[in-house]
C-alpha cells in the first residue's frame, strides 16, 4: 500500500473512531431544566365493582354441584377511576383510568412522572371510585416544599393517598 | 497528470457492511464474557462491580469494556450503512426480499441488547433509560401492571431485576445470532467476516478511541432522586428525548411504522420479472460449475435426468434472479466445438449464450475499421449505450460475470477481435455480489472456466469502475484508439499476470 493510501485509511478510519467515541456519551442530554425535579404519580386501586352482590335463587341454587353453590354472586366488572390532579393549580392530569383485564376486572393502575419547579408544591389530587357518581368521592390537597433533586412521590391505594419524598422523612 | 486515490477494495468498509457486522458482533460477544466473569448482578454490586472492571484491572478491564461499548456503537453505524446501501442498490427486489425482511427485525434485536447492556451498569444513564423505557411499554394496552412500579424508588428495585437484566442481555444477543444466521441463508459464499486487512483496521481503530476515551459511567443510579441530566449514547438511545418529548404513543407509532415500511419496502418497488436460468439436460455434463458459482444458491445438483452416473444441474426459480453468471461458468459453451458450438447446458431463459455470441459476431461483421474492441457491459455498472462505433462492438449482460471465458477466447482468435474491455461494478461492490471477484479469477487462471491463450489475455482490459465510470471508458477507448498497437499494448487498469499456457493447451481447444 503507497503511502497516500495509507494517509487515506488513516484519515478515515480516525474520523469514525472520532465520531464514533463522541457521540457515544455526547452531547449531554438535560433531562429536566434547571430548577425542577419529577413527581412520580402512581395509583395502584382495586377499584370499585360496578353490579351489585345478590343471592341467589333457591331454584338456581339447586341446579347447580354443591361446590359451586355460593351465598352471593357479585358481577365483577369494575368502574374505572376518575382522576384529576393539579400541582400548584395547574391542571396537570384529568382522566379515566380502566381496570385491567378483559372483563375489566383487574387493578386500576396508573404511572405517570411529572417535572415540577422545586420549592413549594400545592398538590390537589380529587378522584372518583365510581364513575357513576356526579362528584368526586375524595379530595386531596397538601402543600409540601421539595429539593431540586428529590423526588416526590404521590401514592394512591385502597389505604388512600400519601406524599412521601423517598430517602427523606415521609411527609404523610 | 493527477492520480486519484482511491481506497483499496479490501479496505473499504462500505463494501464489507455485512462481513463488518458479523465481525463486530463476535467482539462484542468476546468482551461481554470478560465482562460478565467479573459483573455482578445485583442493585448494590453492579456499578461497583463494573468500577472495579474499569479502574481495577490494569487497563485491560477498562478496555475490554470500552471495546464492548465502542463496538456495540459501531455496529449501529455499519449496519445503518448497510441498510441505506441495500436500498439505494435497490437489492430487496425479487428473491433477495427474504434477506430484506430477514434484516428487518435484527434492528430491534440490536437495539434491545444495546439499551440492555446500558441498564446493567446502574449508573444514571441506566436510571434514565430504564424508567423512560418503562414509560414506552407502559404504554402498551397489553400491560396490566406499569413495569415502571418496580422503578419509583430504590426500595422497589430487586436484585431480581438484576438477574432478569442480566437474562435478557445475553439471550437477546443469541437471538441475533440467530437472527443473522438466518438472515444470509438465501445467499451463498455469504461473507460473514470482513478481509483481514479492514478487520485489523477497525479494531485498531476501535482500540485506539478505547484507550483515548475510555467508556465510564455516570454516578450510581439513586431512584430516589432525579436525573438532571444524561450521557446518552446517542446511537441507541436517539429515541429517548422523543419519548419526553412526543409522549409513548407517538413514538410507538413512529418506530411501528418505520418497521413496517421497512418490511413493505420489497412491495413498493416491484423487479422486473428476473429471467431465470434454465437448464438443457441435453448439454449439461454435471460438472457442477453453475452450482460452484451461483451467489443466490439457486442451483443444486442432482442424479441426470436420463444419463446414467451423471449429474444435473437444477434451478430453483424461486432464489434465481437471472444475474447468468451460471451461464457463464458451463463450460459446454465452447464456441471452439464444431457441431453445436454455442449450446450451453445453462441459460438465461430470454437470452441464451448462443445469442449472445450471434450478435456480437454480427455486429464485427459490420465493422471495418481494423483494431476491433469488444466492450463489455454490465447491467449495473457504467451504461455503454452510445460507445458502439466502427472500431467498438459493445454487449451489455446483466452481471459481466455471465460472459465465458471461451467467448473471449474465440471472438479474439476467430472473430478479429484485438481487445476486449470488461466493465462492471467496483471491484468488492458487485451487485451480484461476487460476479466481478469470480469473472478475474476465471481471466487470471485461478478458476474454472478460464481463458486459455497467453495472446488472448494480455488483451483483455479490466474496467471495474462501477456505474458512474462511463468517463473511465470513454478514456479507455481513446487511449487505446491513440495506441499505435491496439490489441497488443497489454495496458491493462488492472495490470494481470498473464496464464501461464494450460497444461497441454498451446493452441486452439477442439
Amino acid at each position: 500500500m503507497k503511502l497516500p493510501e495509507v494517509v487515506l485509511v488513516a484519515v478515515l478510519f480516525g474520523s469514525v473512531a472520532l465520531i464514533l467515541g463522541y457521540l457515544t456519551d455526547s452531547p449531554e442530554y438535560q433531562v429536566l431544566p434547571e430548577g425542577q425535579t419529577e413527581l412520580k404519580f402512581v395509583v395502584r386501586h382495586s377499584g370499585k365493582r360496578l353490579g351489585v352482590c345478590k343471592v341467589p335463587e333457591a331454584a338456581d341454587m339447586a341446579k347447580l354441584a354443591p361446590n359451586m353453590r355460593q351465598l352471593e354472586v357479585c358481577p365483577s366488572e369494575k368502574s374505572p377511576m376518575a382522576v384529576e390532579l393539579r400541582l400548584n393549580g395547574q391542571l396537570r392530569y384529568s382522566g379515566q383510568v380502566a381496570p385491567s383485564g378483559i372483563h375489566n376486572d383487574g387493578v386500576i393502575a396508573l404511572y405517570r412522572r411529572f417535572s415540577i419547579d422545586a420549592g413549594s408544591l400545592d398538590l390537589h389530587l380529587r378522584l372518583k371510585s365510581d364513575i357513576r357518581q356526579e362528584a368526586f368521592s375524595h379530595d386531596f390537597r397538601q402543600t409540601i416544599s421539595t429539593g431540586q433533586d428529590s423526588i416526590v412521590v404521590l401514592h394512591v391505594d385502597d389505604s388512600g393517598v400519601r406524599v412521601y419524598q423517598p430517602g427523606l422523612t415521609p411527609v404523610s | 497528470m493527477s492520480r486519484e486515490i482511491s481506497l483499496p477494495a479490501d479496505l473499504n468498509p462500505l463494501f464489507h457492511l455485512g462481513g463488518l457486522g458479523f465481525y463486530l458482533f463476535w467482539i462484542v460477544a468476546v468482551t461481554g464474557l470478560y465482562l460478565f466473569i467479573f459483573f455482578e448482578t445485583s442493585i448494590m454490586g453492579a456499578w461497583a462491580s463494573v468500577e472495579l472492571i474499569s479502574n481495577e484491572q490494569y487497563y485491560v478491564g477498562s478496555l475490554m469494556r470500552s471495546l464492548h461499548r465502542y463496538a456495540s456503537a459501531a455496529m449501529v453505524l455499519v449496519v445503518t450503512a448497510h441498510l441505506a446501501k441495500e436500498f439505494l442498490m435497490k437489492r430487496y427486489q425479487g428473491p433477495r426480499w427474504f434477506s430484506w425482511v430477514s434484516g428487518v427485525p435484527l434492528l430491534w434485536l440490536l437495539f434491545a441488547s444495546g439499551i440492555g447492556g446500558y441498564w446493567l451498569v446502574w449508573d444514571e444513564r441506566a436510571q434514565y433509560v430504564a424508567q423512560t423505557t418503562a414509560t414506552l411499554f407502559d404504554a402498551l394496552p397489553i400491560v396490566v401492571e406499569p413495569m415502571a412500579f418496580g422503578l419509583i424508588d430504590n426500595a422497589t428495585v430487586s436484585d431480581r431485576f438484576f438477574s432478569l437484566l442480566i437474562f435478557l442481555h445475553v439471550g437477546i444477543p443469541l437471538a441475533l445470532l440467530l437472527g443473522m444466521f438466518i438472515h444470509i441463508q438465501r445467499i451463498s459464499r455469504s461473507k460473514s467476516l470482513p478481509p483481514k486487512r479492514l478487520a485489523l483496521a477497525a479494531l485498531a481503530s476501535l482500540t485506539v478511541v478505547s484507550l483515548i476515551k475510555p467508556a465510564t459511567s455516570m454516578a450510581p443510579a439513586d431512584l430516589d432522586r432525579s436525573v438532571q441530566s444524561v450521557d446518552l449514547d446517542w446511537y441507541y438511545m436517539n429515541v429517548y428525548p422523543l419519548i419526553d418529548i412526543l409522549g409513548s404513543g407517538p413514538v410507538w407509532g413512529l418506530l411501528l411504522g418505520i418497521t413496517i415500511a421497512l418490511l413493505l419496502v420489497p412491495l413498493l418497488s416491484r423487479a422486473p420479472e428476473p429471467t431465470i436460468a434454465v437448464v438443457d439436460p441435453d448439454n449439461c455434463n454435471g460438472c457442477g460449475w453453475c452450482f460452484a458459482d451461483c451467489p443466490y444458491d439457486a442451483v443444486y445438483m442432482k442424479p441426470h435426468d436420463y444419463k446414467k452416473n451423471h449429474q444435473q444441474s437444477v434451478v430453483i426459480a424461486d432464489k434465481c434472479v437471472g444475474c447468468g453468471i451460471c451461464a457463464g461458468a458451463c463450460p459446454t459453451v465452447t464456441p471452439f466445438k464444431s457441431v453445436n458450438h454455442a449450446l450451453s447446458g445453462i441459460n438465461l431463459a430470454h437470452k441464451s449464450n448462443a445469442t449472445i455470441l450471434d450478435e456480437i459476431i454480427i455486429d464485427l461483421k459490420k465493422m471495418s475499421s481494423p483494431g476491433r474492441v469488444l466492450l463489455v457491459g454490465c447491467g449495473h455498472g457504467a451504461n455503454i449505450d452510445g460507445f458502439a462505433a466502427d472500431d467498438v462492438a459493445t454487449v451489455s449482460l446483466e452481471c459481466t460475470a455471465q460472459l465465458p471465458p471461451s467467448y473471449i477466447d474465440y471472438l479474439c482468435r476467430r472473430e478479429g477481435v484485438d481487445t476486449v474491455v470488461l466493465t462492471g461494478c467496483r471491484e468488492g461492490d458487485c451487485y451480484h455480489r461476487v460476479g466481478v471477484e469470480l469473472q478475474q479469477a476465471r481471466l487470471r487462471h485461478e478458476r474454472e472456466p478460464h481463458l486459455r491463450f497467453k495472446d488472448v489475455a494480455v488483451n483483455v482490459h479490466e474496467l471495474w469502475v462501477g456505474s458512474g465510470g462511463r468517463g473511465a471508458i470513454a478514456d479507455k477507448l481513446r487511449q487505446l484508439r491513440q495506441s499505435d498497437k491496439v490489441g497488443q499494448s497489454g495496458q491493462s487498469d488492472q495490470p494481470r499476470k498473464a496464464p501461464s499456457a494450460a497444461k497441454g493447451v498451446t493452441d486452439e481447444a477442439s
